[in-house]
């Protein structure tokens, strides 16, 4: 496992997005879930974690409600709104095609 | 939805920002246990993993803050903080914030109400449907120098063969009517209005019905549409109007209709209108009249140039067509509104140019103000910036802190504009039209709105750009506090020349107003106002119906008032000088065939001359000898004389003249009397003809009276004496002729008032500014004076030293405002009278009075830095 790498700026919206796209999770959970899906290449920093957490949900891209967490503490559960499945769909898929077209760059040249 | 929950959320951070702040600590807290958990998990000691946790995290309140930062009502949050603030430090300084709000309440509520009357006069759309699409129409005749109005036969034309008008209406106006039975009896005005003109103008009677063609044809009966005003002044707002008989100089008519309260055409004076019905030897261009006011309403989506264009190529076939009476008579289109305020426009753009410099000038002294003390808190935004204050957060704050005083101040503006708009609305000119539509209307106060906001971010700019280049570095514990820095000095001094610059051209202005008004009330009028009463009379014909039972009438009324205890003579006059009104005829001359000049005629009883005053220069005046049979004599006055007979003995000389409802006639000159100022005290006539009033009897005639003491006391006894030669008979506008002299120059008295009352506050204003720079320039070389006196210098020196600064100062802004001042006389040159447009008098006036108030507001500064002890300043620094 190489040093984390730092996050392109407003990759981490898409990443909190598709974090929580499966199932609603908490703050902590959403950094767990970048951390693991990545395979521990990627650490969010709760200093923009929380701040862009609150930024989406201003967006009306994700919506939060307090629920009860595994351990049964209260916690604020963050979801998907429908528009912010939609943004996700469309960030996602440009995205890919940037990476793709960066590949092909970096591939060929 | 979204915008729903974003706005939701935006009101809960404003709203309440104390809970948004508790959740975000538990959410972190919350995150905080879950990582120490982990770590524990992991194998970590309670204690270690709770500060592996804590280390991870970072530090709690960045994060707390930069959440808080990034809600939406942060903003909002955070301006309320600055907002208190500025209420906070307004109350710990009151009278800088109420002079401040002062400032403030001068330069908006002149504005405003100068703009209430701009708008309500200029811009604010007539009162009728889509009345951009009104328009004028005007015709222009060889020979005549002004616009004359449309002849109802070129009407009938363009109405058949234009295709940009919905139609075009026609009226005449006014006509008076006198209106008897129930009550005292009322001369009212009326006008005529053809049957399409309501359609055109879009408006319907409140009550009843319009006109109808039938009308026009003057059918059996004459039908009458009466105003709200008068329906319910007169008849008590009767619902039972229509169809009533009301009787008009003596003949019936029948109401067919009330008018809405808001209308008022062509002037707010009528209250009655009444079908118009066209001469038909004017329709068959036997006789040109040019007597028909017209307006018309453009097609939807006709531009006016079209529209012009069509006209005038119809003006040019009506030419081809009918060359006897149509050569050269072109016709012109105009905006309805435009041509209704013409005459003042110039006018109001002086006003506005003038409140124009008083508001800039109120804005640079709230600079100042405000200035001054920013520079005392420059170590202040030093610290701040030093701890981490952002300079985006200063200039905010900057802007805040000068809010309170703009609302308050703004607020007492536009309130005093408001009481002043609405005491000045009734006594306004009568040459001011539309003068019922001012007040501080919606648009006004938006347009308030947006000069307080002006005034707030144009004067906050300084304090503003002073905290944003505040500079940590600069901040030493113990410097000396309050010290200007050079460039807050020269900021200061370029506010104050501002200030002193614009106030030369209100001040140059005033003089030049005050001068032309003392210059127009120095004039003689040619005859003497003292002890004359005036009011005037409107002889129905259909009551009278002869000028010779006219000519009875006049002479029954004159003996019986003359024979009014306490009344010296009474004589009468078609048209009253000074009142605005005129009466012109063409006049050959038996010396200068083929020729016509046009007079001013007026007919007159014999005491007229003697009850006004005016002498007989040479031959003799009119009196019972010139009788309707006998053959036609005039009375010319010598400017006339003169130029209609230069080098000549106007006596014997012979003229002809077509006197309205008889036959053209020769007539001779038979005296001369010395020229009046008829038309206005500041204005000349071609001159006046005076004719015996059996020989030219008109149905409308002033009633002139002089009486030996107070002439306003008498008017009850006049009146009794009228109504007891026709019980019926109502008089109007009975005013003093000292009255009707002063208010011939009202307007002038009020431009020059409005200037005048500017050119004081600006002055003021810039004097205040002055005193504040030249004040602060003592205290800032205090230590400067100290040293100059411990080394020699008298008093008088370092006073003078003082002096010589606010003398520079007010010199530079004269020198500055010179340009100004040239732009302004040359945009008010039509409202001098007597004075030369670059009047040496009125500039060095103004000049004076600048450096008078600079020396006055210099002087106490001076005074005191000549009083520093030098011991004591040296001792303290």
């Amino acid at each position: 496992m190489g040093k984390p790498v730092d996050l392109v700026q407003g990759t981490l919206d898409l990443l909190i997005l598709k974090a929580i796209a499966a199932a609603p999770l908490h703050g902590w959970a959403v950094a767990q879930r970048i951390n693991q899906l990545s395979r521990d290449v990627l650490r969010v920093n709760q200093g923009s974690l929380y701040p862009a957490l609150q930024r989406l949900e201003r967006e009306g891209w994700i919506t939060a409600e307090w629920g009860a967490s595994d351990n049964n503490r209260r916690a604020r559960f963050y979801s998907l709104t429908r528009a912010g499945r939609k943004h996700l769909e469309r960030e996602q898929a440009g995205w890919e095609r940037l990476s793709q077209a960066i590949t092909l760059v970096l591939r060929t040249a | 939805m979204r915008a729903l929950r974003r706005i939701r959320t935006a009101l809960r951070s404003w709203l309440q920002p104390d809970a948004l702040d508790a959740e975000v600590a538990e959410e972190l807290r919350f995150h905080l246990d879950r990582e120490a958990d982990a770590n524990l998990e992991a194998g970590m000691t309670p204690g270690e993993a709770r500060r592996a946790a804590h280390v991870t995290i970072g530090n709690i309140s960045a994060v707390r803050e930069a959440s808080r930062a990034g809600r939406s009502g942060a903003v909002l949050h955070q301006a309320a903080r600055d907002l208190e603030l500025g209420m906070r430090l307004a109350r710990k300084a009151p009278g800088f914030a109420a002079s401040a709000a002062l400032v403030v309440a001068l330069g908006i509520g002149t504005t405003t109400a100068i703009f209430s009357v701009v708008y309500g006069v200029m811009l604010r759309p007539l009162p009728y449907d889509e009345a951009e699409r009104l328009v004028a129409l005007w015709s222009r005749v060889p020979g005549a120098s002004q616009r004359v109005r449309l002849n109802a036969a070129d009407q009938r034309v363009l109405v058949a063969s234009n295709t940009v008008f919905d139609d075009i209406a026609l009226a005449t106006a006014p006509q008076n009517f006198n209106l008897t039975g129930s009550g005292e009896p009322e001369r009212v005005v009326a006008a005529r209005l053809s049957s399409s003109f309501l359609s055109v103008l879009r408006v319907r009677p409140a009550l009843g019905r319009a006109f109808t063609p039938a009308d026009e044809q003057g059918g059996p009966a004459s039908v009458v549409l009466i105003s709200h005003g008068l329906w319910k002044r007169r008849f008590g707002a009767d619902p039972a109007i229509l169809g009533r008989t009301i009787t008009l100089s003596g003949n019936p008519y029948e109401v067919i209709g009330v008018m809405p309260p808001g209308f008022h055409f062509p002037a707010r004076e009528h209250e009655l209108w009444i079908p118009l019905t066209i001469n038909p030897r004017v329709l068959a261009r036997q006789t040109a009249n040019y007597d028909h006011f017209a307006i018309a309403r453009l097609k939807p989506g006709v531009p006016l140039g079209r529209a012009r264009r069509e006209i005038d190529g119809l003006a040019r076939r009506l030419e081809a067509d009918f060359p006897a009476t149509n050569r050269d008579v072109r016709i012109e289109v105009l905006p309805l509104l435009e041509e209704s305020v013409r005459s003042i426009r110039s006018t109001l753009y002086v006003l506005l140019a003038a409140v124009g410099c008083l508001l800039i000038i109120a804005c640079l002294n709230l600079a100042g103000l405000l200035g001054t003390r920013a520079a005392g808190r420059a170590q202040e935004f030093g610290v701040r910036l030093a701890l981490g204050a952002s300079r985006g957060r200063l200039v905010l704050q900057a802007l805040a802190e000068v809010a309170p005083m703009l609302v308050v101040g703004g607020i007492a503006g536009i309130l005093g504009a408001k009481w002043a708009v609405g005491a000045f609305v009734p006594f306004a000119p009568a040459a001011l039209p539309r003068a019922d539509s001012i007040e501080v209307s919606g648009s006004v106060l938006v347009f308030s709105a947006i000069m307080v906001a002006l005034t707030g971010g144009a004067a906050g700019l300084l304090p503003a750009m002073q905290s944003w280049r505040a500079r940590a570095p600069n901040v030493t514990i113990g410097s000396r506090a309050g010290t200007a820095t050079r460039r807050h000095v020269r900021t200061r001094n370029a506010l104050v020349i501002a200030q002193l610059a614009l106030s030369l051209p209100l001040l140059v202005g005033a003089a030049a107003l005050s001068r032309s008004f003392s210059g127009v009330i120095g004039v003689d009028p040619g005859f003497s106002t003292e002890n004359v009463l005036s009011l005037h009379m409107a002889i129905p014909r259909t009551k009278y119906d002869s000028d010779e039972r006219i000519a009875v009438l006049y002479r029954q009324i004159v003996d019986r008032v003359a024979a009014v205890p306490g009344v010296v003579s009474a004589g009468m006059v078609n048209r009253l000088p000074l009142a605005g009104n005129n009466f012109v005829l063409p006049f050959a001359l038996e010396s200068a065939p083929g020729k016509s000049v046009m007079l001013q005629v007026r007919s007159v009883t014999p005491d007229y001359f003697r009850t006004m005053s005016i002498p007989l220069l040479q031959g003799r005046t009119l009196d019972e000898r010139d009788g309707a049979m006998a053959p036609l004599v005039g009375v010319v006055d010598e400017r006339a004389a003169r130029t209609l007979w230069p080098g000549e003995n106007a006596i014997g000389k012979r003229f002809r003249v077509t006197v309205p409802g008889r036959q053209p006639a020769w007539g001779e000159i038979v005296g001369i009397v010395p020229r009046i100022h008829d038309q206005g005290l500041d204005k000349e006539d071609n001159g006046q003809m005076y004719l015996g009033y059996h020989q030219f009897t008109d149905g409308r005639t002033a009633l002139v009276v002089r009486t030996h003491a107070d002439a306003g006391a008498m008017t009850t006894a006049v009146v009794q004496a009228i109504r007891s030669v026709d019980p019926d008979q109502p008089v109007y506008d009975v005013r003093t002729m000292e009255d009707v002299l002063a208010r011939s120059a009202a307007e002038r008295w009020l431009n020059m008032a409005i200037i005048v009352a500017f050119a004081g506050a600006s002055l003021l204003l810039a004097g205040a500014g002055l005193y504040g720079v030249i004040a602060s320039s003592v205290t800032d070389r205090r230590r400067e004076f100290g040293v100059r006196l411990a080394l020699g210098a008298t008093r008088s020196d370092v006073s003078r030293l003082v002096l010589r600064k606010g003398a520079a100062l007010a010199g530079t802004g004269a020198a500055l405002g010179l340009g100004g001042a040239v732009a302004l006389i040359r945009g008010m040159e039509s409202l001098l009278y007597g004075v030369p447009r670059f009047d040496p008098v009125s500039f060095s006036a103004a000049g004076a009075l600048l450096f008078g108030v600079a020396l006055i507001a210099s002087y106490l500064p001076a005074r005191r830095a000549a009083l520093t002890d030098p011991a004591r300043t040296l001792r303290t620094e």
